[in-house]
């Protein structure tokens, strides 16, 4: 059995490098080619009828109707029925809008396309509620009260509220999807073709490097021990100087970098399955942002809730001939809750607004407690309403059925808000490119210039060498050489992560370190305010990378034979870097849009306030950088 | 003819001294060694080597490819052979096509076959004789 050494490696990735968070990308992408383009389509799309995911729109209308009807039900018998009827329901509805679909997509203005869809969507009620009539007289499973009339009249409101939610909501799921995904596909079907995909890139790299760990482990272990073994028998000597060589092989290593290099292939592969995903995540997120945007502009107008409850309510009231008094009243006060929710959010936005998702869960769970307060004060004075009778047991599933109300009725302002303001969705734009540009940053950073150069440059190199050593002291007849070398390789293979270790700094070390490998290359001046030598060992290595992706660069693309640096503390904005070099050749690059290693890094290390500028008068490029004082760098990723 | 001057820029002391050592074993006169970029420019400027053997990956800082062209800066007749540990052309650094006109290019690996250097050694030097 092998016993890997107990080795400190780091595993994926190398804790010394800083990684910036997810959003430390503010660069302006949206006026890039692409994204331009995209933006331009979408601001002249007019026709808001995409009927893509309308049988899920539909599907997902009819649970609140379905609720309804099963409270009305007494037995498990009746309520698969139920199920059943309003399956082929869904049928009855959707199948014709793919006929209407291109009809209604030829009117332009948003209003007539949404009153085509309520009026589509009226008939269709009033045909699904026919069918539901006939079908559960015919199962027997018909609502004692119900009649024809009822059925179809309320079948039909609920039909006219729930269709052009149905057309606003697929309007802005159009608009974001074609943003973010092109002509690729849906995120339903990305969630549902990748995902397994996906979580199983989320574990590649790591499993990558662990294997990688366990491989390195054991092929030094084994060969140090076949050393070891040789060098202390007896017939230690130049007779075992040719088993030695053999040992020596370093095709183990070649196969170890072989596998290497088809990690960072397969996971360049699959890079695009992980953007997708975080993609759809921010989708999300753009959503649920836009509900509280629209709640910001207008406190007093969460319209698409109100306008739902009444109508679902109003709906069920007629079907079930209870107090239109008592539903009026019940639809009024679970509308006041809602408008205080958002009023008291909107109040306190400033606060609130980083913690969206919390409060928005809170205002969940007191709108649901507070619609049960309201049923159980009108059952227990004695009102006619859905808690009487054999009803009560069901009060459960309306709490659900106001749950998914005010769920939907929030998305559907949602909706309206990201249709109307295309702002949110460029920034959308810019976190996918930043996630792209994190991802070419991952794998260059871990793979490319860590690992895969260590056991390329490091390992295999010393093997070489020692090989190439014990050959000449074989040809020399010097065994004392022999030993000597075998000393040496068995070293680096005890301590195979030697070279991956970093150490903290001082600045002002950190800033000599980053230089002195460059004198004779390039001449240089450094000025490091003192108030910065106590700055901690995080943002040390910030300025310490960055430092030397400006001086690679001024040296390799500038011809730059100068340098100047002047670091100082501002107490409003950070760190402020400033460089100066005599580059010949200045980087066309004024800007920091493109995606490439050194403008990832100064654009993590400053939030993107750097500038990188030509002085003609004085020949010079100067770089001016303000490296952020709270900047979240997470060095465990 | 005269032996070859050549300098070795390598910062694995191992690789180096034994390197090293092959070559002078062959008649190459190794006149400088040295793990650092400083040092081998400031010891070129005054003695002007025939040809610098120079590993791609010195560390931090500067690589082998900056060395190369800093050197022919000052010394356009200089050779150049460059080592590398990459084998996959995936790994290969982009910068190679950086490297000065009429450098040669050679995987570590080869260097335990002495006789491939060499060979480099004198065609790096050919170029510009």
């Amino acid at each position: 059995m092998i016993v890997p050494f107990n080795l400190d490696i780091p595993l994926n990735p190398p804790s010394d490098y800083p990684h910036p968070s997810l959003f430390l990308y503010p660069y302006d992408v949206s006026k890039t080619g692409d994204t331009k383009r995209r933006l331009a389509k979408i601001e002249t799309w007019d026709a808001p009828f995409d009927l893509s995911i309308a049988p899920l729109l539909i599907f997902i209308s009819l649970i609140p109707n379905t609720l309804v009807e099963l409270r009305s039900t007494d037995s498990t018998r009746t309520v698969v029925l139920w199920i059943g009827i309003k399956l082929f329901t869904i049928i009855i509805w959707f199948a014709p809008l793919y006929v209407l679909h291109g009809t209604v997509k030829g009117f332009k203005r948003r209003e007539i396309n949404l009153f085509l869809g309520g009026i589509i969507g009226a008939i269709l009620g009033s045909i699904s509620g026919t069918y539901v009539f006939y079908a559960a007289n015919l199962l027997n499973v018909n609502h004692p009260s119900e009649n024809l009339q009822r059925r179809i009249i309320s079948t039909a409101i609920i039909g006219f509220a729930w269709l052009p939610i149905g057309l606003v909501l697929s309007q802005s799921y159009g608009n974001i999807k074609k943003i973010a995904y092109g002509k690729e596909g849906s995120p339903h079907s990305l969630i549902r073709q990748n995902f397994r995909k996906t979580a199983f890139y989320n574990s590649y790299v790591r499993k990558s490097h662990d294997s990688i760990q366990t491989e390195l482990s054991e092929i030094s272990y084994n060969l140090a021990n076949e050393l070891t073994a040789l060098a202390s028998s007896e017939s230690m000597g130049l007779s075992n100087a040719e088993k030695i060589l053999e040992k020596l092989s370093t095709k183990s290593f070649r196969d170890l970098s072989n596998r290497i290099d088809k990690d960072v292939q397969a996971i360049r592969q699959k890079r695009n399955l992980r953007l997708r995903i975080l993609t759809f995540r921010n989708y999300v997120s753009v959503i649920l942002i836009s509900v509280y945007k629209d709640m910001k502009k207008n406190p007093l107008n969460p319209r698409i809730f109100t306008y739902v409850i009444v109508v679902c309510l109003l709906g069920t009231q007629i079907r079930n001939n209870e107090s239109v008094f008592h539903i009026f009243v019940f639809s009024s006060l679970a509308a006041a809750v809602t408008y205080a929710m958002s009023s008291l959010i909107v109040f306190y936005w400033k606060k609130t607004e980083k913690y969206f998702f919390e409060f928005s869960i809170f205002g969940l769970i007191l709108n649901i407690l507070f619609v049960y307060l309201i049923q159980e004060y009108m059952r227990i004075h004695g009102y006619d309403t859905v808690l009487v009778g054999q009803r009560a047991k069901t009060t459960f599933l309306d709490v659900l059925l106001f749950f998914f109300i005010y769920f939907l009725g929030h998305f559907g302002t949602a909706g309206v808000t990201a249709t109307v303001d295309i702002f949110r969705v460029k920034e959308f734009s810019k976190i996918a490119h930043a996630i792209e540009a994190e991802m070419l940053r991952d794998q260059k950073r871990l793979i490319g210039r860590r690992w895969a150069v260590h056991i390329h440059g490091k390992i295999q190199t010393r093997i070489s060498s020692a090989a190439l050593a014990i050959q000449q002291a074989t040809d020399k007849g010097d065994g004392s050489m022999i030993l000597k070398t075998i000393d040496s390789i068995r070293f680096t293979l005890a301590e195979p992560s030697i070279g991956l270790k970093q150490v903290d700094r001082a600045l002002e070390q950190e800033v000599q370190t980053r230089f002195a490998p460059w004198s004779g290359l390039v001449e240089y001046e450094t000025s490091i305010e003192p108030e910065l030598y106590s700055l901690d060992p995080v943002r040390v290595r910030v300025v310490g990378e960055v430092l030397e992706e400006l001086i690679s660069n001024a040296v390799r693309h500038g011809g730059a034979t100068q340098i100047a640096i002047k670091l100082s503390m501002s107490r409003s904005s950070g760190i402020v870097l400033y460089a100066e070099d005599n580059s010949t050749n200045p980087p066309s690059l004024s800007t920091n849009r493109s995606v490439g290693i050194g403008t990832t890094i100064f654009n993590a290390a400053s939030l993107g306030r750097w500038k990188l500028e030509r002085d003609q008068v004085r020949g010079k490029t100067v770089f001016n950088m303000t490296i952020s004082s709270d900047i979240n760098f997470d060095l465990e990723r | 003819m005269p032996s070859l001057r050549v300098m070795l820029i390598e910062d694995d002391e191992l690789t180096r001294s034994t390197v090293k050592a092959a070559l002078v074993k062959k008649g190459i006169d190794i006149i400088f060694d040295t793990p650092h970029v400083a040092d081998a420019l400031t010891f070129a400027k005054k003695h002007r080597p025939d040809v610098a053997v120079v590993d791609y990956n010195l560390g931090k800082g500067p690589n082998g490819i900056d060395l190369a062209n800093g050197l022919r800066k000052f010394d356009p007749s200089i050779g150049i052979v460059l080592l590398t540990a990459f084998l996959n052309p995936t790994q290969l650094p982009t910068q190679i096509a950086k490297l000065p006109k009429g450098s040669k290019y050679l995987i570590k690996h080869s260097v335990s076959e002495i006789g491939v250097l060499i060979k480099e050694i004198e065609a790096a030097a050919a170029y510009m004789a």
